[in-house]
């Protein structure tokens, strides 16, 4: 990732609608933001991806930070972008994991522990953050693929950093489990393992 | 710290996520990066935003983005592109020794530029001033596009803030940002709340286009083309209160 800190000015290039910048960050994120809305199961991933670069013209002249916190604040309105997604369509519950969506993707003889965790693929990927609850799925990506840090992550989701902390250790442990081949529960709400504010 | 089972230990809250402290994981981590794959139509998306963003800085012409605000953005592109149209048909009306003062001539060319309008030759000239690479208008310009592409440089030292007004459009639909103080060249450029459309042309007088008129008895804007010549101060005055 190109490091923004020393560019001091990228922002106002932004703020000015300057192409070679736009061009520049697209280029960096427009993956991260891809793969962070599909990990949340949208509907049509690049068309929220359209909409969340497109906000974040919109509301460019309203930033305040530095050049490193453009990558947390598009990350925010892409959490927000897929909030109003999922409460329009209702397409995702926490309290239960369908289990046809696994059987589509791995029947049921496919034993995660005879693949070897270094051959999983994109969709082998989609298919071990279904069995992780939606605020797990979230810290799972944000942190590892997004590298924000705790306190971004939780300052995106509006949890504690400690809430963040529990889940993406909860999350981690599953998916270690899962891939050791050993039985799994179904996800269930993070009501019953993680804190809250 | 690690933990044995590959899970990793305690977490600093402001650094990133360290992979190498769960190796178990490594595979799995690698599957999310694939993830990660950027759209297959970059290019096209890419414009899109490009378009946006420089429609958002009032550096260009509106284009829909699908975000919701573009019939706003639309509305003043159109307004820009009228009072710009409108200028062109003054400049070309300008005789050789009838030129705008500088200044003025840098506002029409800018604004010319920045929307896409094609002004006659000579039109962006300044009177006794060599031109300025800022204000020379682009192969290109009237396809809307910018004409200036930054090519490893950002900077424009030379190119004034576009006062071109514009409305102040909320994220309809959107959760609401926080209420920030505008960056500084933003600040600079005039706020218009719903202001009047440009004048339209004035009606055909083709009496007057044969009347020697002296330049301090015009009270009407002429702006067709090929018009008599008039005084520069009052044209350059027309200009400058023009939005």
């Amino acid at each position: 990732m190109p490091d923004r800190s020393a560019d001091d000015d990228f922002v106002q290039r932004l703020q000015r609608g300057d192409e070679t910048a736009w061009a520049s960050w697209y280029t960096e994120l427009a993956g991260a933001i891809l793969g962070y809305v599909r990990s949340r199961g949208a509907a049509d991933p690049d068309d929220v991806l359209g909409d969340v670069f497109a906000a974040a013209a919109e509301r460019i002249a309203s930033f305040e930070g530095r050049a490193e916190n453009l990558r947390p604040w598009l990350f925010t309105i892409a959490h927000h972008r897929l909030a109003d997604d999922h409460r329009r369509r209702r397409r995702r519950s926490t309290d239960a994991v369908e289990p046809t969506v696994l059987a589509d993707l791995h029947p049921p003889d496919d034993d995660f522990g005879d693949v070897a965790a270094d051959r999983l693929d994109a969709a082998g990927a989609l298919a071990m953050l279904e069995w992780l609850t939606d605020e797990q799925r979230e810290v799972v990506y944000l942190r590892v693929v997004a590298d924000l840090t705790i306190a971004e992550t939780a300052e995106i989701m509006g949890r504690t950093p400690g809430s963040v902390k529990s889940s993406q250790h909860r999350a981690l442990a599953r998916i270690q489990r899962h891939l050791g081949g050993e039985p799994y529960p179904i996800a269930r709400s993070d009501d019953d393992e993680d804190e809250h504010d | 710290m690690t933990d044995p089972r590959g899970l990793g230990g305690p977490e600093d809250d402001d650094v990133g996520f360290d992979r190498s402290a769960h190796p178990a994981l490594s595979g799995f981590f690698d599957a999310l990066d694939d993830l990660a794959e950027p759209p297959a139509d970059a290019d096209v998306r890419l414009a899109h935003i490009d378009s946006a963003a420089a429609t958002a800085a009032g550096n260009g012409p509106a284009h829909r983005t699908g975000a919701g605000d573009g019939r706003t953005w639309g509305a003043v592109g159109l307004r820009a592109a009228a009072v710009a149209a409108a200028l062109a048909v003054i400049v070309a009306g300008l005789g050789s020794d009838d030129r705008l003062p500088a200044p003025a001539q840098r506002v029409v060319s800018s604004i010319a530029e920045r929307v896409g309008v094609d002004l006659p030759d000579g039109a962006g000239d300044a009177e006794g001033t060599p031109e300025d690479p800022a204000t020379d208008a682009q192969p290109g310009a009237s396809t809307g596009h910018r004409p200036h592409r930054d090519e490893g440089t950002t900077e424009r030292p030379d190119r004034e803030p576009l006062e071109i007004p514009r409305t102040t459009s909320g994220s309809a639909g959107s959760p609401a940002s926080p209420a920030v103080p505008a960056s500084p060249e933003r600040r600079a450029a005039p706020e218009r709340a719903g202001g009047a459309p440009p004048e339209p042309p004035a009606p055909a007088e083709p009496e007057q286009r044969t009347t020697p008129t002296a330049p301090e008895h015009r009270v009407e804007p002429d702006t067709r083309a090929g018009a008599a010549g008039t005084g520069a101060d009052t044209r350059s005055e027309k200009v400058r209160a023009k939005p």
